[in-house]
């Protein structure tokens, strides 16, 4: 590869499945390739093993290469210890790809309906490439708090001088824990124009309409919870309580039901 | 920041804002802990004598960042626990004064910048370090505080021994002479001593009915009493005794609320220190720290705070 993009999705903490379902649809749509992976000894806890969605699940760090479309994917959980070392780790690796530009992809969850407008942000570590990012219809972020690791990663890099972006996209907080499709095919659609994949995205747009129908059967099956979405619609805001009623029974229906 | 760049020692990954000329310095070093206790003792001296800063250790190969600002889509900066070391010069010996805000997380983190602080101690050939913070023992809150002291080298003892409120491990009923002490405040006199360093951790008295997270003033106080007769330092310790006062205020609030039986049975432990350690038996010893656990863990499961 000469000089690919590189694109991180975050296992952990993935709202929306937006970190993984982004790499998992360009590895498997673009043939990517395996091509190292991050020994989990040094910066995962190996102390026993994870359960996510009552499924076993073993930490990890892979790259893939989608060598037709320049293109080198990280798909990778969270690390739990020397998180400085591991960035560094990554950015060399970057780097021994002579790597242009990184993105790493995440989910915010938003108190929006899944009808309503996702909106996509970026923030970058270097002002030109904002700029570059703008023209493909994402907006700038403004942010003070507590940093997640994207940032972190933003910050190492740029002590490097090495350029990169960190994409966050509103999710409605009720899909958080479930593959929010609306938001994934904006991501995808972004990646698609800003390096010309021509990657088809016929197939999200029926997951769209597909998890929109069933959204629609389950808001009729429980009219209370419709009428909270209405309400968060026009502008009301929901309490906490409501909230969490809202995402488990979301959470329950879609777990019965494939998610 | 220019100074900064300029003065920037990757190998030691600490960054020199200034390179004082020091005289016979003694090293003090405090990180948050139960109770804040050196912590708080540290703080306070720094303030009082007015000590200025002059070196930090980089916090990102420690720490994650507490925080960080983007403005307009561009990162702007980015904040973590700082490491950071002031000095004051003297007429009677130099002090370097330590405060780290935040403990790093694991044993070779630890190390690591334990390592870099023994590394200023070093360059600077400080004649010994002080590190502070708390012993979880039976006190009342209502006593003063005593400070157990662990020093790495053994012709410290009869030099700690001369000064009033200060008691070994030894000492205490039940301890055996063998013992560790956790943190960074620990590891740093081993360390320390492995270097060649004469270093000793002060460690004022935490009542173990109390909530870890408590700040205990009063606990820095007694270290700081001994800590400035062994620097030989007046301290200006009255911001800090209004704060004494403010605390010992809140925690009487709510061990006025607890259970009068349990109240009793804490009481008690002011006899241990006021007469011989036998004067509580064995088996009121149980009793008591089974109420104390019952009462705690009942609050826990009211979803109110333990005092």
């Amino acid at each position: 590869m000469k000089k690919p993009a590189f694109i991180i999705g975050w296992k952990s903490k993935d709202v929306g499945g937006i970190g993984s379902g982004t790499v998992d649809f360009l590895i498997e749509k673009l043939g990517g390739q395996k091509i190292g992976k991050v020994s989990p000894v040094d910066f995962f806890s190996l102390s026993g093993v994870n359960i996510e969605y009552d499924i076993a699940t073993m930490q990890e760090c892979i790259f893939y290469a989608c060598e037709d479309r320049n293109l080198l994917i990280l798909k990778s959980d969270e690390p739990d210890k020397d998180r400085f070392a591991f960035l560094n780790l990554l950015l060399d690796i970057a780097e021994s790809f002579q790597t242009k530009e990184f993105y790493t992809i995440n989910g915010n969850p938003a108190l929006i309906s899944h009808a309503q407008t996702r909106q996509m942000l970026s923030v970058c570590n270097e002002p030109r490439f904002m700029k570059t990012i703008e023209e493909y219809g994402l907006s700038k972020l403004s942010y003070e708090g507590p940093p997640a690791l994207s940032s972190f990663l933003l910050w190492t890099a740029q002590r490097r001088t090495i350029k990169g972006s960190s994409i966050w996209i509103n999710i409605p907080f009720y899909l958080t824990q479930l593959q929010d499709f609306q938001s994934l095919y904006l991501v995808l659609d972004f990646f698609n124009r800003k390096y010309s994949l021509h990657l088809s995205l016929d197939e999200l747009n029926a997951a769209i309409q597909n998890q929109n129908v069933r959204i629609e059967k389950f808001l009729e099956e429980v009219p209370e919870i419709r009428k909270n979405i209405h309400l968060l619609e026009s502008g009301i805001m929901l309490d906490n309580k409501e909230r969490i009623h809202i995402m488990q029974q979301f959470y329950d229906f879609f777990r019965k039901t494939g998610k | 920041m220019l100074f900064a760049v300029l003065f920037r020692s990757n190998d030691m990954g600490i960054i020199f804002l200034k390179k004082p000329r020091l005289k016979n310095p003694v090293m003090i070093c405090g990180w948050p802990g139960i109770g804040n206790i050196g912590f708080i003792a540290v703080k306070t001296l720094k303030k009082s004598v007015g000590a200025e800063k002059f070196a930090e250790i980089e916090g990102c190969d420690f720490f994650y960042p507490r925080k960080i600002r983007i403005s307009e889509g561009v990162l702007d900066d980015i904040e973590f626990p700082t490491s950071t070391f002031y000095f004051k010069k003297r007429e009677h010996g130099d002090l370097i004064i330590f405060i780290g805000e935040e403990q790093p997380r694991g044993q070779k983190m630890s190390y690591q910048l334990g390592k870099h602080v023994l590394d200023i101690a070093i360059r600077y050939r400080c004649k010994r370090i002080f590190t502070s913070g708390a012993a979880v023992t039976l006190i009342h809150h209502q006593m003063k505080p005593r400070v157990w002291a662990v020093p790495n080298r053994s012709h410290l003892i009869p030099e700690i021994m001369r000064h009033e409120n200060t008691i070994f491990m030894s000492d205490i009923e039940g301890h055996p002479d063998q013992g560790q002490i956790s943190g960074l405040n620990g590891l740093l006199i081993g360390m320390a001593g492995e270097r060649g360093i004469e270093a000793l951790c002060l460690m004022g008295e935490f009542p173990l009915y109390l909530a870890h997270e408590t700040s205990y003033p009063k606990g820095s106080q007694s270290v700081l009493e001994v800590l400035s007769a062994m620097i030989a330092e007046d301290l200006d310790s009255g911001r800090l005794k209004r704060w004494i006062q403010r605390t010992d205020a809140e925690i009487d609030k709510v061990y006025q609320q607890i259970p009068a039986e349990l109240r009793q049975q804490i009481e008690k432990i002011k006899l241990i220190r006021q007469t011989k350690p036998s004067s509580l038996t064995d088996e009121e010893k149980e009793e008591f720290f089974k109420e104390v656990e019952d009462f705690l863990r009942g609050n826990e499961q009211d979803g109110e705070s333990s005092i």
